[in-house]
């Protein structure tokens, strides 16, 4: 019998002992982000599935204190301060090219969703707390962060190192901007590349 | 300006009035039981700021202590969440009357 050779197996006890010690984290440090963390939680985020593989949200990285201070003024449910905010946002105009009804198709949802689990799961490997947000304010949030009218933002993920713990002192470089990078993910500025 | 008062810049105001009205917004879909906590932390971003602002109460601060360690315990504890409510809203009351006495 022919067939595609197996996949490398991932230590899947480990993944389960990941994913079981994984909790909120509503107490940051100090400590900014590496680029090459950051890089990596966005990528997870990047390979998320996809209800038909229509893809039709984007990942907004802000890193500047100044605009996260101004996003938790409007978002009642992020009470801590985290060194970097990723904003799950529907883009409606990839969602009209692939026609999908936002308002009545709730697999826009669950892609939301595994996005965000996705990242949650890359930072708790890479030592980081992460917090989901979604009580806030959408207009208050396109409003602070200048978003355009086609980006709806549906969720923000708080990321930092957790209070009272020491990022680790060797950061590495950062990976490359890859093409998923580039296709989903802005920084700061909605539709900015990530760099 | 004495320790008694605080001086509420215009940016700390803001703050916490887009904080209110986003409270109010996300009030309207969320579970009934969670405004009492957006009011806590309300309560608790409020004291912030004016300890920030200069006012000397170390009350205060400890008040707001207590309320940034209790209010979590609606994810955990919600038996003590709710036990708490009251009893933090009668300390504060018995606090303003010994203020209104002159006894603060």
């Amino acid at each position: 019998m022919s067939g595609s050779p197996a996949r490398p197996p991932v230590e899947a006890g480990a993944l389960l002992q990941l994913l079981r010690r994984r909790r909120v984290c509503r107490r940051f440090s100090d400590h900014p982000v590496g680029e090459r963390e950051l890089r990596m939680v966005l990528e997870a985020g990047c390979w998320a599935s996809s209800a038909s593989n229509n893809r039709i949200h984007r990942l907004l990285l802000v890193r500047d204190r100044r605009r996260i201070d101004l996003v938790r003024a409007v978002s009642p449910g992020m009470l801590g301060l985290p060194a970097a905010l990723v904003v799950i946002c529907t883009d409606l105009d990839a969602a009209a090219r692939a026609q999908v009804r936002v308002d009545r198709d709730t697999t826009t949802w669950i892609d939301v969703g595994t996005m965000a689990m996705n990242m949650m799961v890359e930072a708790e490997a890479l030592g980081l707390g992460t917090c989901p947000t979604t009580s806030f304010s959408r207009g208050g949030v396109r409003a602070v962060l200048e978003l355009p009218p086609p980006a709806v933002p549906e969720f923000i993920l708080q990321v930092g190192w957790p209070a009272g713990s020491e990022p680790p002192a060797e950061a590495g470089a950062p990976g490359p901007v890859g093409r998923r990078l580039r296709a989903f993910v802005s920084a700061e500025r909605y539709g900015t590349p990530l760099a | 300006m004495s320790g008694t008062e605080a001086r509420l810049e215009r940016r700390a105001a803001y703050r916490l009035l887009a904080h209110l009205l986003a409270s109010a917004e996300i009030c309207a879909v969320e579970p009934g039981y969670y405004g009492t906590f957006r009011l806590l932390d309300a309560a608790s971003r409020l004291a912030g700021t004016l300890l920030e602002a200069g006012l000397d109460d170390p009350w205060l601060g400890r008040l707001r202590e207590e309320i940034d360690e209790k209010k979590e315990l609606l994810m955990s504890d919600r038996e003590a969440y709710f036990a708490f409510l009251p009893e933090i809203a009668r300390r504060m009351a018995e606090r303003l009357r010994e203020d209104a006495e002159g006894r603060g």
